[in-house]
């Protein structure tokens, strides 16, 4: 009976367990952080590839601003909302450039951003060294292409450096990094371009590899 | 004369042939080019882009066709001016 009752209650913490993850930064960092995306910390850039038999297109996305929020006691929690302007979106060619933006692709008068909404973190994990802690993670959240919104979940690796006489010769705060690399299959987001197009000159999947820069805003800028 | 332009064409042939080689063979002329940047401090790679013309078979392709068709054109009128 008791040997029953012990079991029931290891599963029972075993089942209960990761929902109640709280994994801490590592560093000393305390209260709730806000980071926003800043391009003297680095450029903040999507890019991405179509792989098609007739030809491989790649490109870039570099119109992005966003905010982050996180508690260092507990980095599950974290939010973030990123936007990515459509019409930054370039591959190397003006006319295919107008054609991407276009109402046949993706629409940039109408659907002008592309919109990442992190709800959670999940699989966190954390590697603290003195003034750098790596963590890696699953984001999970919302993906908003060509006005329709899709749940995701990406594999994520982030920094988190904190300030030093170096990183301040680019900007103040603390610094943040977020690296992420995940696909996209158009037909989920309603884009089929000119007839045809899709699967020839266009791939089915875009692969896109995401990496954004912030730095922590001060108490006044939160304002 | 038609043979110097038949030689004059293939000429141009190879050349146009070897810049679309030179510009990486690609389908589509380009007018910008990616060129990747590093950044030391986090060891990621950004790219820029810079701008200038790139030939592809898009343009090339039809540019050479031209072109051999004028040298075959100047051979067999030089072989008629014999």
């Amino acid at each position: 009976m008791l040997q029953r009752f012990m079991i029931v209650i290891a599963l029972g913490f075993l089942g209960v367990s990761p929902i109640l993850a709280e994994t801490p930064l590592g560093l000393a960092v305390e209260g709730v952080q806000k980071i926003r995306l800043n391009n003297k910390v680095g450029k903040s850039q999507i890019k991405f590839v179509s792989e098609a038999p007739m030809e491989n297109i790649h490109g870039t996305a570099s119109d992005i601003v966003g905010d982050l929020t996180f508690d260092p006691a507990n980095l599950e929690e974290m939010t973030a909302r990123i936007e990515v302007g459509v019409a930054s979106m370039e591959t190397g060619i003006k006319k295919r450039d107008e054609h991407l933006h276009s109402k046949d692709w993706l629409d940039a008068e109408q659907f002008s951003k592309i919109i990442f909404e992190v709800k959670e973190l999940k699989d966190v994990s954390v590697k603290a060294q003195e003034a750098k802690a790596d963590i890696k993670a699953t984001a999970m959240g919302q993906f908003t292409l060509h006005g329709i919104i899709k749940e995701i979940s990406i594999p994520v690796e982030m920094t988190y450096l904190l300030a030093s006489e170096k990183t301040k010769k680019r900007a103040s705060g603390d610094f943040f990094v977020i690296k992420g690399k995940f696909q996209i299959a158009l037909k989920d987001f309603d884009i089929s371009g000119n007839r045809g197009m899709v699967g020839s000159r266009v791939g089915t999947e875009i692969e896109l590899d995401a990496n954004f820069f912030g730095s922590t805003v001060s108490d006044a800028a939160k304002e | 004369m038609w043979k110097a332009i038949s030689i004059i064409a293939f000429v141009l042939v190879v050349a146009v042939g070897a810049k679309w080689i030179a510009d990486g063979a690609q389908v589509f002329s380009k007018d910008k080019q990616q060129v990747v940047v590093v950044d030391e401090m986090f060891g990621t790679e950004s790219t820029e882009w810079e701008d200038g013309f790139w030939l592809g078979l898009d343009v090339g392709g039809p540019v050479m066709g031209v072109l051999i068709g004028v040298g075959v054109f100047g051979l067999y009128r030089s072989r008629q001016a014999k």
